[in-house]
């Protein structure tokens, strides 16, 4: 079931990356196989992340290419369809527990924060470019859909 | 039948009067026909609404050199 997958940012901002055709394509490709099961599962986090990310002009050595969003309203446009997937909230709870994730897997803040989420809203995978130290943490599968492209 | 109470803009409400009084309608079948076209609508699937949108912006902007980069978490944060 798409409930299950866990989006992060890293994946959603390849399906806007004409910097990298591939990878696009790819992201693109793994995106429609989440559709028509339920819709996938992100927080308002990702959401934030995913604005700042679309907005953010592109590194390329000592130079800054134009973000991957022209425009305030294109980005917008985007994180808006993004919020009609199944957002799940960051209870206190869930930030308590990502303290311990913290701990326990050495991962950084907000991956803690995303795994604390996803584990709290019963997801069993996170799409993601960033793949931690090991595939499986807390029973949740990270699957890098770019890992050939 | 039911009846239900909504609150409108008076401008809005003033110029739907008067255009559904010139095509020879009541407020009411107004409202109705705008439902029924709403609710018979196929929902948008934010999957495919985001396909398109990063589909069409990609034509928009044209060829552009390819080249790997990425942001890490913390520059996703940075104020």
């Amino acid at each position: 079931m798409s409930a299950e997958t866990f989006v992060d940012t890293s994946f959603l901002l390849r399906l806007y990356d004409v910097y990298q055709p591939a990878k696009r394509q790819a992201a693109s490709e793994r995106w429609r196989k989440e559709a028509g099961d339920g819709l996938p599962t992100l927080s308002p986090a990702i959401l934030g992340e995913l604005y700042a990310g679309l907005m953010r002009p592109i590194p390329r050595g000592a130079e800054r290419l134009p973000p991957l969003m022209p425009t305030h309203a294109e980005a917008a446009r985007a994180v808006e369809e993004a919020a009609r997937l199944r957002v799940v909230a960051v209870r206190r709870e869930t930030v308590l527990e990502a303290l311990r994730l913290r701990e326990r897997h050495r991962l950084g803040w907000w991956d803690a924060v995303h795994l604390a989420t996803a584990c709290a809203a019963g997801c069993r995978r996170i799409l993601t470019e960033d793949m931690p130290s090991a595939p499986v943490l807390e029973g949740v599968t990270y699957e890098n859909p770019f890992a050939r492209a | 039948m039911k009846n239900k109470t909504f609150r409108l803009r008076s401008e809005l409400l003033r110029r739907a009067e008067r255009r559904a009084a010139a095509e020879d309608r009541s407020l009411n079948e107004l409202v109705e026909s705008l439902l029924e076209s709403y609710v018979s609508a196929p929902a948008r699937d934010p999957i495919e609404a985001m396909l398109a949108q990063a589909e069409r912006l990609a034509g928009e902007r044209g060829p552009v050199e390819p080249f790997e980069w990425t942001f890490t978490r913390d520059e996703l944060h940075e104020r």
